[in-house]
């Protein structure tokens, strides 16, 4: 990977990014703002259509001749604008992971255009991981945050949004018990 | 002598309605004229569409090379944006 480079004898485990639902939360609000011009086209038709005391609706090409090139004009930035603010989001959701391998988890943020931030901690450090899942729609769907903590410096890493946090809880729990019974490793738990 | 009747023309009422839109009150020599503008909207627009899509394209290809979804990411990004500008250029004509 161009992020970090693969130690000799390291594989990736996994790669987790946040679960779909979170994405489609995020996203909720571009198509709200992408149905506001549709709103207030009706909204004016209605207005006109009382105003002129007929049925709102009908009249739609009718009423708004003058409007329509502007309007499409206007509409067309609008929609436009929204859709680039929905496509950077989407972006962010897919070049934002977390790249589980057998002796470190790699943390790649992309905090939006040319903000990206890469981290990674060894796994032999790992000295607790918590999982939390709150709220209705995150226990019916599965995803909540992971929390893991070091030993030593007070350093903690969380995962906010995966999909099935006590899997993958269960998985890192699993390879750092497979660090420490390494007849090398460092903790000295193998010799 | 004759009365004349006023007869609301919907279509010329929308006309009325929109006016102030793109004309002053006032009308005759205070009018403004903005469909000069609309074209430099409009590449002003396309310019800023031009260095999204520059910038996405750079960061899919580049963090993303990986990922079977980044071609077709950027399709569907091109795709979407290149049909609202066909939808804008209708507003040109």
């Amino acid at each position: 990977m161009e992020e970090f480079e693969l130690e000799p004898g390291e594989s990736v485990v996994r790669v987790v990014r946040q679960h779909l639902f979170v994405l489609a939360l995020r996203l909720l609000p571009f198509l709200l703002l992408a149905l506001i011009p549709g709103v207030f086209s009706l909204l004016i038709d209605f207005i006109h259509g009382a105003a002129m005391n007929i049925s709102p609706g009908v009249s739609s090409s009718a009423i708004l001749p003058s409007f329509g090139h502007l309007g499409r004009i206007l509409t067309g930035i609008w929609l436009l604008f929204v859709w680039m603010g929905a496509f950077s989001t989407f972006m962010k959701f897919q070049l934002t992971c977390w790249v589980v391998t057998n002796t470190r988890i790699v943390d790649i943020r992309q905090h939006g255009f040319f903000s990206r931030e890469v981290s990674s901690f060894l796994l032999i450090r790992v000295q607790d991981i918590t999982t939390e899942i709150h709220g209705v729609l995150p226990t019916l769907v599965g995803f909540g945050h992971l929390h893991v903590e070091t030993a030593g410096n007070d350093e903690s890493f969380s995962m906010t949004g995966v999909a099935h946090p006590q899997q993958l809880r269960d998985l890192i729990l699993g390879l750092v018990a497979q660090l420490h019974r390494a007849p090398n490793s460092p903790s000295g738990d193998g010799l | 002598m004759t009365t004349d009747v006023y007869a609301p023309d919907p279509t010329a009422a929308s006309t009325t309605y929109f006016k102030p839109l793109f004309t002053l009150p006032s009308g005759g020599s205070h009018s403004i004229d903005i469909s000069g503008l609309i074209p430099v909207v409009f590449l002003v627009v396309f310019l800023i569409w031009v260095a999204y899509s520059l910038a996405a394209a750079y960061h899919w290809l580049r963090y993303g090379h990986q990922s079977w979804l980044a071609i077709p990411a950027l399709a569907l990004h091109l795709f979407v944006s290149g049909t609202i500008l066909i939808y804008m250029l209708t507003g040109l004509q």
